[in-house]
C-alpha cells in the first residue's frame, strides 16, 4: 500500500489526503441526513439565534484565518523568496557571512561588504565555465530605491525592458517596475540608504532614466540600475577602464583601474559548471561563493521546522477553539431543548432530533470555516502586499494543499465532536419537561 | 377503535406514586376531559397514554396494541401515526412559517404525503394568517392554533391536549375549542383534554376527576 502511495504524484497524494480528511464530515452528514430532512429545522434554529450563531462562526473564522494564514504566509514567503532568487545561480563575494552576501546581492538589503578587486573579477569572468559574470556595486539610493551598479548584460539577464532603451552613457539609468519615476526623469543620487542617506553628497552626478524593466517579482523591481562605471565615478574613483577607454561601459575591465565590487553574480555554462565555479571559489581564500538556491534551501529547512511546530500549534489551537465553540453551542442548544422535546413528543426519532442539533452546529462550523478561509486569503494578500511594498518580493496570496488539509481535518473533527454533543442532547431530551 | 387504560400506575423516580390504578376508556368520536387540583396526576396520565411517560403497572391499549410494551422507536412511530399532541406551551419554531410549523412532521415522516396540504387546510379552518414567513410575532391565540394545526396535520385518530387554553383569554379559548372539537369529534376522532377550565370541560362528552393520583369521579 505504502509502495503504491509513494508512486503517486505529489498532487494526487495531496488531493487524496484532502478527500480522506473531509470524508468523516461527509459521512456524518449523510448518516444524519438520509431518510429525513432535519437541516431545514437546523437553519430555522440558526435564524432564530442569528447573532449568537454568527458570533460563534466569527470565533471559528478568526481562529482558522490565523492558523491558515500563518501557514499560507510562510509558504508564500518561501515561494516568493525562491522566485526572487532564481536568476542568481551563483554569487561570489569576499569571505564572510553567506547569508549577508545573499541578502545584499539577491535581496538588495544594505550591508557592509568587503570589496573584491579587479584581478579576482577578471579571473571569475575568464573562468572557462563562466557564461556571464556581473559585478555589483552598492552604496547609493534615491528616495528609498537602491541604486545598483552593474552591467547591461546582467540587466538583460534579470529581465527585458518594458519601455525605453538600454543605457548608453554612465549618466543613464534603468528603473525597476515598481520605482515611481518615469523615463526622462533626472535625479542626483543620495549617498547611503534610508534615513541616514546624504542627499547632498553627490549633487551634480545627475542620472537620467532611459528605460524601465519588466516586473521580475524580486527586490530588483524597486531598484535603479546604472552602469557600474557610474557608481565608481560618482564616488570619485577610477571607472574600471584605462583613461584611453574611459567612455567604455561594461566588460572587459582593467584590473589596474578596477575600484572593487561588492559581489559578482555568475551564470555558468551549465549546471555542472555552476558547481565547478562554486567549488573553485569556495576553496579560494580570497573569496566565498554561495549558491543562493542552496542557502535558501537551508533557510527554508529551518523555516520548515518552524512550520511543523506552527502547524502543530495551529491544529492544537483549532482543536481547542472548536471544542470551546461546540461546548458553547451545546449550551446554546439547551435554550431550545424544549423544542427538541416537542419534536420527540410528536414522533420524531432520536436520530432526527440529534440531526437537527448537529445540522445547527454544522452550519455554524461551515460558516466559520468559510469566513476563516476568506479571512486567511485576505490576510495573506494584505501582508504579501506590505512585504512587496517593502522589499519588492512578490508574495502571491494563494492557499495550498496543506491549508485545505487543515480545513478538511478541522471540519471532520468538529463534526465528530458536534455529533457526540448532538446525540447526547437528543438522548437526554425529555418530553416530560413539556408537562404544564 | 378506542383508547383504553386499565389499572395504570405511574411512579416517580423515587418511587412515589403519581397515578394509582387509574382506568379510562375513550371511544372514537368522543371527547374526554381530565381535571383535578394541581399535582393530581392529570398531565402524567396524558403523558402515560401517549407513551411519553413510563408506567409501572397496568396496560394502555389502542385497538389491539398495548403501547406500554412498545420499544422507544416503535413508540415514536406509533405516536406519529395515531396521536396528535398539544401542549400548554405551544413551542413553535419561530423562524418557520405557520404552515411549515404545522406540517413539521413532513421533515421526519415520509408516510404522510399530504401533510402540508392538510395542514394548510386546517390553518385556513382555524383562521391563522398564512402569509407570514415566521411565526414570530403571532398572538398567543394564533400560536396555539398553529400548535393545534401541527397536532392535526397527520390526521391522527386521537388528540391529546395538555391545558391547551391555559394561556388564552376567554374569547380566544372558545375559538380554539370550537376548532379543536370540529377537527376531532366532528370528524369521528377522539379528543382528550387535561384542563382546569370549566368552560372547556363543559364541552367534553365526559369528564373524569383525579385527586392525588387516583380517579375520584
Amino acid at each position: 500500500m505504502m509502495t503504491l502511495w509513494r508512486t503517486l504524484p505529489a498532487i494526487a497524494q495531496d488531493g487524496i489526503a484532502v478527500i480522506l480528511l473531509v470524508l468523516p464530515f461527509v459521512a456524518i452528514t449523510l448518516a444524519f441526513a438520509v431518510g429525513h430532512r432535519p437541516f431545514k429545522l437546523s437553519r430555522a434554529l440558526m435564524r432564530a439565534h442569528l447573532t449568537t450563531s454568527f458570533g460563534f462562526a466569527a470565533l471559528i473564522g478568526i481562529a482558522l484565518s490565523v492558523g491558515i494564514g500563518l501557514i499560507a504566509q510562510e509558504r508564500s514567503l518561501r515561494e516568493g523568496t525562491a522566485k526572487a532568487a532564481e536568476k542568481f545561480d551563483l554569487v561570489i563575494g569576499s569571505p564572510g557571512s553567506e547569508v549577508t552576501l545573499m541578502l545584499s546581492a539577491v535581496y538588495l538589503q544594505p550591508n557592509p561588504l568587503a570589496l573584491l578587486d579587479g584581478a579576482v573579477f577578471n579571473e571569475v569572468a575568464g573562468h572557462p565555465r563562466t557564461a556571464l559574470a556581473a559585478p555589483l556595486a552598492f552604496g547609493d539610493s534615491y528616495e528609498g530605491a537602491t541604486i545598483v551598479g552593474t552591467t547591461a548584460e546582467f540587466a538583460m539577464h534579470l529581465g527585458a525592458l518594458a519601455s525605453g532603451e538600454m543605457w548608453q552613457k554612465s549618466s543613464e539609468a534603468l528603473i525597476g517596475s515598481e520605482v515611481e519615476l518615469s523615463i526622462g526623469d533626472q535625479f542626483d543620487p543620495a549617498h547611503g540608504h534610508g534615513d541616514a542617506a546624504d542627499d547632498e553628497a553627490h549633487i551634480g552626478a545627475t542620472l537620467t532614466i532611459v528605460g524601465q524593466m519588466v516586473q521580475t517579482g524580486s527586490s530588483w523591481d524597486k531598484a535603479i540600475l546604472v552602469p557600474i562605471e557610474s557608481v565608481w565615478e560618482t564616488h570619485g574613483l577610477a571607472n574600471g577602464h584605462a583613461p584611453d577607454r574611459r567612455d567604455q561601459l561594461g566588460p572587459p575591465f582593467d584590473a589596474a583601474f578596477f575600484p572593487g565590487t561588492s559581489a559578482i553574480v555568475v551564470i555558468a555554462d551549465s549546471f555542472s559548471g555552476t558547481y565547478q565555479i562554486h567549488s573553485d571559489y569556495t576553496n579560494d581564500p580570497r573569496t566565498s561563493a554561495i549558491l543562493p538556491g542552496a542557502v535558501l534551501g537551508y533557510i527554508h529547512r529551518l523555516l520548515g521546522d518552524a512550520r511543523t511546530v506552527a502547524t502543530l500549534l495551529t491544529w492544537l489551537s483549532l482543536g481547542l477553539v472548536a471544542l470551546a465553540v461546540l461546548v458553547g453551542l451545546s449550551v446554546l442548544a439547551r435554550l431550545f431543548h424544549r423544542h427538541l422535546a416537542v419534536l420527540a413528543a410528536i414522533g420524531a426519532s432520536t436520530r432526527f432530533v440529534a440531526a437537527t442539533v448537529w445540522g445547527f452546529c454544522a452550519y455554524v462550523i461551515v460558516l466559520g470555516a468559510t469566513l476563516g478561509t476568506a479571512g486567511a486569503y485576505t490576510a495573506v494578500g494584505v501582508i504579501g502586499g506590505l512585504v512587496a511594498r517593502q522589499t519588492g518580493i512578490d508574495l502571491l496570496p494563494a492557499l495550498g494543499w496543506l491549508e485545505f488539509q487543515l480545513l478538511g481535518g478541522f471540519l471532520s473533527v468538529s463534526a465528530m465532536v458536534a455529533a457526540f454533543i448532538s446525540l447526547r442532547l437528543a438522548y437526554t431530551s425529555n418530553p416530560l419537561e413539556l408537562r404544564g | 377503535m378506542k383508547l383504553s387504560a386499565s389499572n395504570v400506575t405511574v411512579r416517580a423516580a423515587r418511587g412515589r406514586q403519581i397515578i394509582s390504578d387509574v382506568s379510562i376508556t375513550l371511544n372514537s368520536g368522543r371527547s374526554l376531559g381530565v381535571t383535578g387540583p394541581s399535582g393530581a396526576g392529570k398531565s402524567s396520565l396524558l403523558f402515560a397514554l401517549s407513551g411519553l411517560q413510563g408506567t409501572s403497572n397496568g396496560e394502555i391499549r389502542w385497538g389491539d396494541t398495548d403501547i406500554t410494551t412498545l420499544a422507544e422507536r416503535e413508540l415514536s412511530a406509533f405516536r406519529r401515526q395515531h396521536f396528535g399532541m398539544i401542549f400548554q406551551d405551544h413551542l413553535l419554531f419561530d423562524a418557520l412559517s405557520p404552515l411549515e410549523n404545522a406540517s413539521i412532521a413532513d421533515l421526519f415522516d415520509n408516510t404522510h404525503v399530504n401533510n402540508k396540504d392538510h395542514a394548510a387546510h386546517i390553518l385556513t379552518a382555524l383562521g391563522v394568517p398564512k402569509d407570514r414567513n415566521r411565526t414570530h410575532g403571532l398572538s398567543g391565540g394564533e400560536r396555539q392554533r398553529v400548535a393545534i394545526a401541527r397536532a392535526l396535520a397527520n390526521a391522527p385518530s386521537v388528540v391529546l391536549a395538555d391545558e391547551p387554553t391555559a394561556s388564552l383569554d376567554r374569547n380566544t379559548s372558545q375559538t380554539v375549542m370550537d376548532a379543536l372539537l370540529e377537527e376531532t369529534v366532528g370528524k369521528d376522532r377522539s379528543l382528550l383534554i387535561v384542563s382546569h377550565d370549566p368552560l372547556v370541560l363543559d364541552r367534553m362528552s365526559e369528564v373524569i376527576h383525579l385527586k392525588a393520583g387516583e380517579r375520584v369521579l
